[in-house]
């Protein structure tokens, strides 16, 4: 029978914790940017399916961007996704969700009911990755 | 409760809250989308749709019937939008509304839009999900 057995010290958890401190802020970054990316694709898609003929070039102004500030108390790690303003970019006002005229299409709403739960998973499982 | 049976009650409350003015669905406004008589100078549109909600077991299939109903206040002037905005939250916001078919609700604020010029009229919208 094959067994593994591990072998950790006070002295191994500090240098450990050390380490951690050192990638921890990376790797949260890293899953906000991931999850900022996989938010935009599914919403692009949704607008890609929903914007018609009149909105057709809608989808292009999706973007990402990873916000450069680090908060009011200097540990917020934010990103967004979204239609930014600009040619048919500025459509997101009366699209998302509608005008007195246009239903909504809630695309963006869709796709975070989409991502948020994975995301909110994604950051849970950080600690017992750092901790492997 | 079926989707009908939702937007029935939605209606209906909004309808009761808001009388005289009167909660659409956007196909069914006067002189709009073709439809006859000139369009009111005070109303409310409503869409209902459903969301995808996680499910919190990490064994089985568990199915959500989550749902996102979105009211847009629509008046000549804006006043009368912040007034129906008022009503409407009144009647919907953290309020289960029983029916025949069940219950549907409660509705939690999920996000809103402030009024402005909108073709014409003023308008504003809030967004909840049950």
């Amino acid at each position: 029978m094959a067994s593994i057995r591990v072998m950790h010290g006070i002295g191994d958890l500090a240098d450990d914790l050390d380490a951690i401190r050192l990638r921890a802020r990376g790797d949260m970054r890293a899953v906000v940017r991931d999850g900022v990316k996989v938010g935009n694709t599914v919403a692009k898609d949704l607008a890609r399916e929903s914007s018609g003929k009149h909105a057709k070039k809608y989808p292009r102004s999706f973007t990402t961007s990873m916000n450069a500030g680090l908060g009011l108390f200097g540990n917020t790690i934010s990103g967004e996704y979204g239609p930014v303003p600009g040619d048919q970019g500025s459509l997101a006002g009366i699209l998302e969700n509608g005008s007195v005229n246009n239903p909504p299409h809630r695309n963006l709403a869709r796709s975070a009911d989409l991502i948020g739960p994975s995301f909110a998973q994604e950051v849970s499982r950080l600690p017992s990755k750092w901790f492997w | 409760m079926t989707e009908k049976e939702q937007a029935t009650a939605i209606l209906e409350a909004l309808n009761s809250a808001l009388s005289p003015a009167v909660a659409y669905e956007y196909d069914k406004v006067p002189g709009s989308y073709g439809n006859n008589g000139s369009r009111p100078a005070k109303y409310v549109l409503v869409d209902i749709s459903r969301r995808y909600v996680e499910k919190r077991l990490s064994s089985g299939e568990v199915s959500v019937s989550g749902g996102r109903l979105g009211v847009r206040y629509v008046a000549k002037s804006t006043n009368d939008a912040r007034n129906m905005r008022t009503l409407a939250t009144a009647a919907l916001e953290d309020k289960i509304l029983v029916a025949a078919g069940g219950e549907v609700g409660p509705f939690v604020f999920e996000s809103a839009e402030a009024i402005v010029p909108d073709d014409g009229y003023q308008s504003g919208a809030d967004v909840f999900t049950f």
